[in-house]
């Protein structure tokens, strides 16, 4: 499972232990989370989704992300007249 | 070392060690117990210096085991579940299936031996310092029973300790 909790994380400025604390888990947790060394539940997907202000499917996919680069020059071409 | 809160959701107070330190520590307390084993298995009584040095390596075994159990790896090795997120559940239940798969390799490994040196004609106890005793003592039955609990007590902190990346809470 892929996810960009590290990507939403810093957006948000928050550190890894204050997320933690906001979901309720070891700050290591959220390493492990970040790093896809750990598929989270559903109950705690939810929680970071709802905590990080974003739907969980923005935040975790089976696939790998596009990457934020490549979207953002496809976004910027199309709207280049 | 030294004693600082855990960052399970208990808060107990808890040795913290590095993996590093857990890891030598886990490697030194549970051989030193099978080797204090061994070695009291075949020795004879006759070189008290020895067998004060062979006592000394219970006393290491054990002493590593008890800090190993009192440090921050026990909170999760033998936490309840309210006591630790998911993650650490899923980890600790991991690290209990591979001390069962310990103690029922040794149980096989022990039963094994006995077969195959109850199958041999060997001599009775000699005392000699070589070659399997057929007499297995009260003594020797003891001693297997505490190197089996202290190694197996201490074995899921053993592997959480492995398996710690030892990163930073900050990040």
């Amino acid at each position: 499972m892929h996810n960009r909790i590290a990507l939403f994380r810093a957006e948000r400025g928050l550190s890894r232990k204050a997320l933690a604390e906001a979901v309720d888990v070891n700050p290591q947790t959220i390493g492990f989370l970040e790093r896809g060394d750990y598929s989270p539940s559903v109950e705690l997907a939810l929680r970071l989704a709802q905590v990080l202000g974003a739907r969980v499917e923005m935040l975790f996919a089976l696939d790998p992300f596009p990457s934020l680069a490549d979207q953002l020059g496809a976004t910027a071409e199309s709207e280049t007249p | 070392m030294m004693l600082r809160k855990t960052t399970t959701k208990t808060n107990r107070y808890a040795l913290a060690i590095s993996p590093r330190v857990a890891r030598v520590l886990s490697v030194l307390s549970i051989g030193s117990l099978w080797a204090w084993f061994f070695l009291k298995f075949y020795l004879t009584a006759e070189s008290t210096w020895l067998m004060r040095a062979v006592g000394e390596l219970a006393l290491l075994g054990v002493g590593g085991s008890m800090i190993l159990f009192a440090t921050q790896y026990l909170n999760q090795a033998y936490g309840e579940d309210h006591e630790i997120d998911e993650r650490e559940r899923s980890a600790r239940d991991r690290a209990h299936r591979v001390a069962l798969n310990y103690v029922l390799w040794v149980f096989v490994l022990t039963f094994v031996t006995l077969e195959v040196a109850g199958a041999r004609d060997v001599p009775k106890a000699t005392g000699s310092a070589i070659g399997f005793p057929a007499v297995i003592s009260k003594g020797v039955v003891e001693n297997f029973l505490v190197v089996l609990f202290f190694t197996t007590f201490a074995l899921p902190p053993a592997i959480l300790a492995w398996w710690d990346r030892g990163e930073s809470d900050e990040g």
